[in-house]
């Protein structure tokens, strides 16, 4: 039987496991719809990268499938939170919990965790090696044993990372201690760019939040993919420069209006009783991020204009689709997360669509 | 009920209903608070944190009405709340900024605040250096500190107060008691407060829920 601290543990990733799937089963339907062939072949290609590192020198493999397996551990380092939340892991930490149990416990949690991951490369595994006509690197034993030595060093990994989760987090350094001391004096007065900071911009970056973060990735992401859509280098396609673009600008502003939308519920019982109008604080809200929204809209629109991008029906179509979308999808109800990711697919579709037609 | 003792009542209640799901905590209850110190009293679960939330605006009756000078806290609700502040007791509420950020804020939502006197409620309870320091670092009675000076520097008709002295130090319980001493004297305007520990503090009235009708 196993120890109560391990059952506890994997009813918690149980318990986050279930969340997880009743938020995406909503929108399953529709990501199958829309993804799913892409889906399938990545599925067909999951255990690729540990097939081919096989037929390298030894050395090299090793360093490879290491480098791979870090990477492939990564969800697992985002996942933490949700498996062991904060509340949980404070009210843990001062149990008496043995370091072998801790590891026992991580273990078995990773394992759970990467258990899609092991289908997924039995199921490549075995589409690479039953087809006929194998290609010329590709050793059946040498593959297989890649792969699975792939699929440890991730279990390692992911076991690894939850063991230092479940851990006491380090001290802040003593300079950063005498650092927070400071007098307050109260700042004059200011409008609606103080609220607007206080409220929606600072919960972004705070916490540990990955917001904030995620959607500079994606802006960061965005620009790039307009720089190669433009440009056209021969390193890649314009149509493929246009869907990227089309597929990071769709998920830029769904992720910003979902982190909006996440706030204004958080504030909603955060500032009962105080001096605020809340519906008028949502629509102030929504304006702002509108206005943000616009800035890489514009920096697109002047992109193409630049060069020559909108000349005909094809570049006017997906100008007016991009500058539509943003309002649609902030100002619309959010029906249900079933309604939403259909919206979210179907400016996904049109975009990479029209643009792609963009230069042709 | 009536416990009007000096001039007009503030804080006129009437009829006031809540239910929460599980259970009714008010049917009927009628109320009238003049300005100075009220002590609200009553046993675990009489309602007293959830009377102090209505009349502060964060909650909302499921019947009746709440008036403090003449508006009502549900047709007026922003020019009411201007007048009121609910100093709870709970974990902090916009832990994600710090100490002099979550000032900053109140005070733009408060534009008529004494800054001064808040910079000197906040010397007197010795957390002036805790500016950068996050809200939700702070330890209760450190946040308690928080808004109690804040509170006192709001130019607010009602201020509502939830155990005060919890996980008060010493020597903040002394500088609350005389400032809340001075202002029961002065009677401006409206401090209820709740408290199970017997106050030194004379209140210039006692409202004991357990024995208030309308409460369920």
């Amino acid at each position: 039987m196993a120890h109560p601290y391990i059952r506890f543990r994997i009813r918690l990733t149980r318990h986050a496991l279930t969340q997880l799937l009743a938020r995406l089963r909503g929108s399953g339907e529709i990501v199958a719809l829309a993804l799913g062939p892409a889906i399938l072949g990545l599925l067909a290609v999951a255990a690729l990268p540990p097939m081919y590192v096989s037929s390298y020198p030894a050395p090299a493999a090793l360093a490879l499938l290491l480098l791979h397996a870090i990477a492939m551990s990564l969800p697992v380092a985002l996942l933490r939170p949700r498996i062991l939340p904060d509340a949980v892991q404070g009210w843990l930490l001062p149990l008496p919990v043995p370091p072998a149990l801790l590891l026992r416990a991580s273990v078995l949690v990773a394992g759970m965790l990467l258990a899609p991951l092991a289908l997924a490369y039995a199921s490549s595994l075995a589409i690479w090696l039953l087809q006929r006509a194998r290609p010329d690197w590709l050793q059946p034993l040498r593959a297989a044993g890649a792969t699975l030595l792939s699929f440890l060093l991730t279990w390692a990994c992911a076991a690894w990372l939850l063991v230092r989760g479940a851990r006491l987090p380090a001290a802040p350094p003593a300079h950063a201690v005498h650092a927070s001391r400071a007098v307050y004096a109260p700042q004059p007065r200011q409008g609606w760019p103080f609220l607007w900071r206080r409220l929606f911009w600072l919960p972004l970056w705070r916490q540990g939040s990955p917001a904030g973060l995620r959607q500079a990735a994606l802006l960061g992401g965005l620009l790039l993919a307009v720089a190669f859509w433009m440009t056209g280098p021969a390193l890649l396609p314009r149509p493929a420069g246009a869907v990227l673009a089309s597929v990071l600008l769709v998920l830029l502003v769904h992720d910003a209006d979902d982190a909006l939308r996440a706030q204004l519920a958080r504030l909603h019982s955060a500032l009962a009783g105080l001096p605020l109008e809340p519906n008028g604080l949502a629509w102030r809200a929504r304006a702002s991020l509108l206005a943000l929204i616009a800035a890489p809209l514009l920096i697109v629109t002047g992109a193409g204009l630049a060069a020559g991008a909108w000349t005909h029906t094809a570049g006017y179509a997906w100008l007016a689709l991009a500058w539509s979308m943003a309002p649609l999808l902030v100002c619309t109800p959010p029906f249900t997360a079933r309604g939403r990711m259909a919206l979210i697919a179907f400016f996904i579709l049109v975009l990479c669509a029209t643009g792609s037609k963009v230069w042709l | 009920m009536a416990l009007n003792e000096a001039g007009g009542a503030a804080v006129e209640v009437e009829a006031l209903g809540f239910h929460f799901r599980t259970r009714s905590v008010f049917a009927g209850l009628n109320l009238r608070l003049a300005p100075g110190l009220t002590w609200l009293r009553g046993q675990n679960g009489r309602g007293k944190t959830t009377l102090l939330k209505l009349l502060g605006g964060a909650l909302a009756p499921s019947g009746g009405s709440i008036r403090l000078d003449g508006l009502d806290s549900r047709r007026d609700a922003l020019a009411y709340r201007r007048r009121t502040f609910y100093c709870g007791g709970e974990a902090p509420a916009l832990d994600w900024l710090t100490a002099g950020e979550w000032l900053d804020l109140h005070l733009a939502l408060y534009p008529d605040a004494d800054r001064a006197a808040l910079q000197g409620h906040l010397a007197a309870f010795r957390i002036a250096d805790s500016a950068l320091q996050p809200v939700s670092g702070l330890s209760l009675g450190q946040y308690k500190k928080l808004q109690l000076a804040l509170a006192l520097a709001l130019p607010v008709r009602l201020l509502l107060i939830d155990e005060p002295f919890n996980g008060l130090d010493a020597q903040a319980v002394e500088v609350l008691q005389e400032e809340l001493a001075r202002r029961a004297d002065a009677r401006d305007a409206c401090i209820v407060l709740t408290s199970h520990l017997a106050l030194r503090v004379a209140p210039t009235v006692t409202l004991d829920l357990d024995a208030a009708p309308g409460v369920l």
